[in-house]
């Protein structure tokens, strides 16, 4: 990306990185041969913009909503490059060396899940945004290094709550964004091959803790498909998700103790975490 | 739809389908949009791989199908139905039931549109469906098998 004159690229920086902690980002005189966002100041407010592709642009008024909507713009850059397939709004963590991604619509408990499967010590791979890509073989999962998230109010749980409280880094009213060591967290573009797909669905009127049912090929693809965007578009994106799910492994997830879906996960269908 | 009972209706070819055992998904052309078909639209969606009229269509749905369109309908238009279990609705009731699910697809995928279970959605069928006129006492032939050409 390019900075323009006014912004502090060192201050710009260290905003991204609250955001995309684990991004290997540079500040150099040297202009790169491509370029793809253009970050500049007018009329007092960050302009963000897309240089030559269909990105958009976004204004804000602080150093923080500009990285914000900064990182939004710079995940969009690298679907555009075609480095994957679809990007998918899901979670995900690893356990025996496969992705399990958990997908479904905004507070589904997708973030929760993966930090609760990361406090019992397995590595957190990817929150908000996950790259599918294909090829030989079965699909891999990319995080792509943001930040871990958890809703507030904090989530209850002891384990829980020793995780979140020595790794929060940025706190709003609504969301507080986490730093993961390397050991809690794999890095930014490492990928897995796709285990599980699982579908969680927070019921706090449950009259029991938590329960898994296998998933129709059906239910996994329309949630994959509704989280997902992809350069190919719909009509390519379809058929694929489509395949994917006819082949993978899906749960329904149906819950109302978030630490008793973590455990089931577990017990169940995961061979147990490994670092 | 038009209101007319002998216009016919057929699939629009340009609009791709991916079936995965009993799911349908449809991808409007146009718009990109994804569209899903639950098991009594996706038995309308193959009805009219032929041209059909309206009619023609509530007078194929079994009874089991009436009373789901009667369900699905329910939300929104209830008080149209005097009996959504009843299997003898009339004909031109029925047509009005099968249209409205069809026109009430759920909508996924790309711009991430999120619905809640069973709102339904007012689409123009017009981008899955093409609309035909059937020729009047009048025309030749020739000039009808142009039009179900298109």
């Amino acid at each position: 990306m390019r900075i323009g004159p006014g912004v502090d690229p060192i201050e710009l920086r260290e905003a991204l990185l609250i955001f995309l902690p684990r991004w290997p980002f540079r500040v150099s005189d040297t202009a790169p041969a491509v370029i793809d966002i253009d970050v500049t100041i007018e009329s007092g407010r960050f302009r963000i913009a897309a240089i030559n592709w269909d990105g958009g642009e976004s204004w804000a008024e602080d150093f923080h909503n500009a990285a914000n909507a900064l990182a939004g713009l710079l995940i969009d850059a690298i679907l555009a490059h075609r480095m994957a397939f679809c990007c998918l709004h899901a979670a995900a963590v690893e356990i025996a060396g496969r992705a399990y991604l958990f997908a479904g619509p905004s507070e589904a408990g997708k973030s929760t899940l993966a930090l609760r499967l990361a406090a019992r010590g397995c590595r957190h791979l990817a929150d908000d945004r996950i790259l599918l890509m294909s090829g030989d073989g079965p699909w891999r999962v990319s995080g792509l290094g943001l930040a871990a998230k958890a809703r507030q109010p904090l989530p209850p749980g002891p384990e829980l709550a020793a995780l979140l409280e020595a790794r929060w880094y940025l706190t709003d009213d609504a969301i507080a964004y986490l730093h993961l060591s390397d050991d809690e967290a794999l890095g930014f573009g490492v990928e897995r091959p796709l285990g599980v797909v699982i579908l969680p669905r927070h019921n706090p009127a449950l009259t029991f803790n938590a329960r898994l049912e296998i998933a129709t090929a059906g239910d996994v693809a329309r949630a994959l498909i509704e989280e997902a965007t992809s350069p190919a578009g719909a009509a390519a994106l379809v058929p694929a998700m489509s395949r994917l799910a006819d082949d993978g492994e899906g749960y329904i997830l149906r819950y109302r103790d978030g630490a008793a879906a973590a455990d089931l996960i577990l017990d169940h269908i995961g061979a147990g975490c490994t670092t | 739809m038009a209101a007319d009972d002998e216009t016919l209706y057929v699939r629009n070819p340009a609009v791709t389908e991916t079936t995965l055992d009993n799911d349908v998904f449809l991808v409007e052309p146009g718009s990109g949009e994804v569209f899903y078909l639950n098991a009594v639209t996706s038995g309308l969606w193959t009805f009219f791989a032929t041209p059909s009229r309206e009619v023609d269509a509530a007078e194929a749905a079994p009874r089991q199908d009436v009373d789901e369109l009667g369900q699905l309908v329910q939300a929104g238009l209830a008080e149209d139905i005097p009996d959504p279990g009843n299997a003898r609705i009339a004909p031109g009731r029925l047509v009005h039931l099968a249209v409205v699910p069809l026109r009430g697809l759920r909508r996924l995928g790309a711009h991430r549109a999120k619905l809640v279970d069973g709102e339904l959605l007012v689409v123009e069928p017009v981008a899955l469906l093409l609309e035909q006129r059937r020729p009047g006492a009048g025309e030749p032939d020739h000039e009808r098998d142009k039009q179900q050409q298109r």
